[in-house]
């Protein structure tokens, strides 16, 4: 199978692709191209340039700090797999990432291009809908955040407008004793999840739940946060 | 796309096509130090990178230890999937020397094989790990 043509453009920077994009609306950004690939050779979509990002420095950080997390636009699945800060912070994060695909995808596949792309089963946003994350968009007017759950808004489809991109995803830190986890149902290994769900809960000192944090993935039309779980 | 390139312009034949959608691990090469499948990735994305193929495994016409490992136990039949299984192990065990079998079945689920059964494989993976060790501690 072969793509259809396209050009090809590589930047090295962000405002570089904004610009870019902004000039050309069928242009798109290519980043671990492990849904872009499959997408352009069953000739899904039909860009008129691929514009890599892979040649950007210093967009592979994972910022460890005291009130957050931050997460570079070229962070790829595996590095947040091997994280071992990321263990013992929010397990969810890693938990979420060695059940992506396989080891190969998850070389190449990114956080950032996974939320662009707003597969309706992808993992990555039931996790970051529960930790409360949100996503950082460059664009022609500046920067403006939006929380995940608000950032996909259908089967595909997203907030971002014209010559926007994600430049990262940023995860707040709570203090006291905070849990995370991320369970997915799938036929079998590295299949798309049947059903996500991940959970962040705040427990105080005796233990009681302070305050629960829940998303769902693959159970509609796109990734939710459930509004009134119930209390058992 | 990078494997059509490098089997048809460089000649490395050894990078085989199984499903060209990303999903058999036929295409896997070592680009820049991890491993990739070379049908997902576009061959102007890997200029100036460094690729790793089965043709460079072998050194001064011996086999790497993994390949032996392969052949000692049996790990292919008709050897369509085994140039892949074999970039694959590279990598993982370049990760992790030590594997555990969970995570050998772990480290390949992105490679299929139609034909050996998969239990063969597991063991040439450990096989080789057992050479790799043997190879440190004899330097
Ligand atoms: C065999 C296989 C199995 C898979 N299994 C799973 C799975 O189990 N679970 C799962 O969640 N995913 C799975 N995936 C998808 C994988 O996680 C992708 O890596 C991910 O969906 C897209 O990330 P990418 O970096 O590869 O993006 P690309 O393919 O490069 O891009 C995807 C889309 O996002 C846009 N984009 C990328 N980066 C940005 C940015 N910074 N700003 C704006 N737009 C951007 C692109 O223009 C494109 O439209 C699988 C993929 C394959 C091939
Ligand atoms: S040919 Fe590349 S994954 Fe099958
Ligand atoms: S040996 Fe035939 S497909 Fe694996």
């Amino acid at each position: 199978m072969y793509p259809p043509k396209f050009g090809y453009v590589r930047v090295t920077s962000l405002e570089e692709a904004v610009k870019v994009l902004e000039s050309d609306e069928n242009a798109k950004i290519l980043a671990g191209g492990q849904s872009l690939m499959p997408m352009l050779k069953l000739r899904l979509i039909r860009p008129s340039y691929l514009v890599d990002i892979n040649r950007v420095p210093n967009l592979s950080y994972i910022s460890i700090e005291s009130d957050r997390i931050r997460i570079g636009a070229l962070v790829r699945h595996h590095q947040v797999e091997v994280n071992r800060d990321l263990w013992k912070i929010y397990p969810a994060l890693p938990e979420t990432a060695v059940q992506i695909g396989d080891p190969q995808v998850r070389n190449l596949g990114t956080m950032a291009g996974s939320l662009a792309h707003a597969d309706p089963a992808a993992d990555w946003p039931a996790t970051l809908i529960a930790l409360r994350a949100s996503v950082k968009i460059l664009g022609p007017p500046g920067v403006r955040e939006v929380p995940v759950e608000d950032f996909i808004t259908g089967p595909f489809t997203t907030v971002l407008g014209r010559g926007e991109v994600i430049s990262e995803i940023v995860i707040p830190r709570f203090s006291g004793n905070v849990k995370s986890s991320y369970v997915k149902l799938e036929r079998k290994a590295g299949d798309f999840a049947v059903v996500g769900v991940a959970v962040m809960l705040r427990l105080s000192q005796d233990g009681s739940v302070e305050d629960a944090s829940i998303g769902v993935t693959a159970a509609g039309p796109k990734p939710f946060r459930p509004v009134r779980p119930r209390r058992h | 796309m990078l494997v059509h390139f490098l089997r048809e312009d460089l000649g490395l034949t050894s990078v085989h096509v199984g499903c060209d959608t990303g999903h058999c691990g036929a295409c896997t090469v070592i680009m820049n130090g991890v491993s990739v499948k070379s049908c997902q990735v576009l061959a102007v994305q890997a200029d100036g990178a460094e690729i790793l193929t089965l043709e460079g495994l072998a050194k001064d016409g011996k086999l790497h230890p993994i390949q032996e490992a392969f052949w000692e136990k049996h790990a292919l039949q008709c050897g369509y999937c085994t140039p892949g299984f074999i970039m694959e192990t590279y990598w993982l065990l370049s990760e992790n020397p030590n594997p555990t079998e969970e995570e050998i079945r772990r480290g390949l689920s992105g490679n299929l094989c139609r034909c050996t059964g998969y239990q063969n494989i597991i063991e040439a993976v450990k096989l080789a790990v057992q050479k790799l060790k043997e190879l440190k501690t004899m330097q």
